[in-house]
């Protein structure tokens, strides 16, 4: 199954049909998450309408510990197993997972001005994921930083795989932790503690999130393919002359 | 209901937030789409490539 996926021409083949199939898909969650979980949803008991923040904040938040264990993944399959993509694929998850960690942090902020009467502290969940941000970050800049790309992308595979360890850190973190952010109440053992009527809504932005990563992440892998076999075929010429 | 939500004191919190996911999608997808033409273009229009 992977090494079906590692040819490039059946990733392009497959990515040029699925691709504006997911992009779609994102553009019509959108429409139907944004105005559901701002205006239609019920408020909440306790924290009002603040609570409406939850459905930007919520998916961001999961997706930006989603995709970069999809990054480490790719990094633990490019280093093991010489998988063709698995580099590609990583670096160009990792601009998404950057800005969905960042509005997670920005979101997060402004709710906890009305909810905790601060917009920082330095508590386990805000500091952990901030370092989860400061990772992206730094996975980016090491690629951007060094020329060679099999080094680049070697390094930078080590660089991912070594941040994983922040993923439980960020998960577990309001368990291990007192924490001014509450601990989880949809991923709980027990199950679910919210309202369908909340929960509804959060799940067509969860869905809304996850198609834009696919389709965002799609376009970035064909960007890549097409820029390399450019630089591969100047690459061609100039040994020929 | 929406009058009620929009005059809440919670309200110059709340639209920061979706104007801002909305602008992330946007910036990302313009970014995606950009890049894309870019080298799709480059990689068409160069023979070597084999297209």
């Amino acid at each position: 199954m992977l090494a079906y996926f590692a040819n490039p021409d059946r990733f392009m083949r497959l990515s040029a049909w699925t691709m504006p199939i997911a992009a779609g898909l994102a553009g019509l969650l959108l429409l139907i998450g944004l105005p559901w979980g701002l205006f239609f949803a019920p408020a909440d008991f306790r924290q009002g309408e603040s609570a409406r923040i939850m459905f930007v904040h919520v998916p961001a938040a999961w997706w930006a510990l989603g995709i970069y264990t999809f990054m480490a993944v790719a990094s633990l399959m490019g280093l093991v197993w010489r998988h063709a993509l698995a580099d590609v694929a990583a670096r160009a998850a990792a601009p998404v997972g950057a800005c969905y960690a960042a509005l997670c942090l920005i979101t997060g902020s402004i709710w906890g001005r009305p909810t905790w009467g601060t917009w920082w502290e330095w508590d386990a969940r805000l500091t952990s994921m901030l370092v989860l941000f400061l990772t992206y970050v730094g996975y980016l800049a090491l690629w951007a930083a060094i020329e060679d790309e099999a080094r680049a992308a070697r390094l930078a595979a080590i660089l991912c795989l070594a941040g994983f360890i922040n993923i439980p850190i960020v998960h577990f973190s309001v368990d291990w932790w007192n924490s001014l952010h509450q601990t989880a109440s949809i991923l709980r053992p027990g199950g679910s503690a919210m309202d369908p009527s909340m929960m509804q809504p959060l799940m067509v932005m969860a869905l809304a999130y996850f198609a834009a990563f696919a389709a965002l992440t799609m376009a970035g892998m064909r960007a890549e393919i097409f820029r390399r076999r450019v630089a591969a075929a100047a690459l061609r010429r100039a040994r020929a002359a | 209901m929406i009058e009620e939500i929009v005059t809440s004191r919670h309200w110059p919190f709340i639209w920061p937030c979706y104007a801002l996911a909305i602008a992330m999608f946007v910036a990302l997808g313009v970014r995606a789409i950009v890049q894309l033409r870019r080298w799709e273009k480059a990689a068409r229009s160069d023979e070597d490539t084999k297209l």
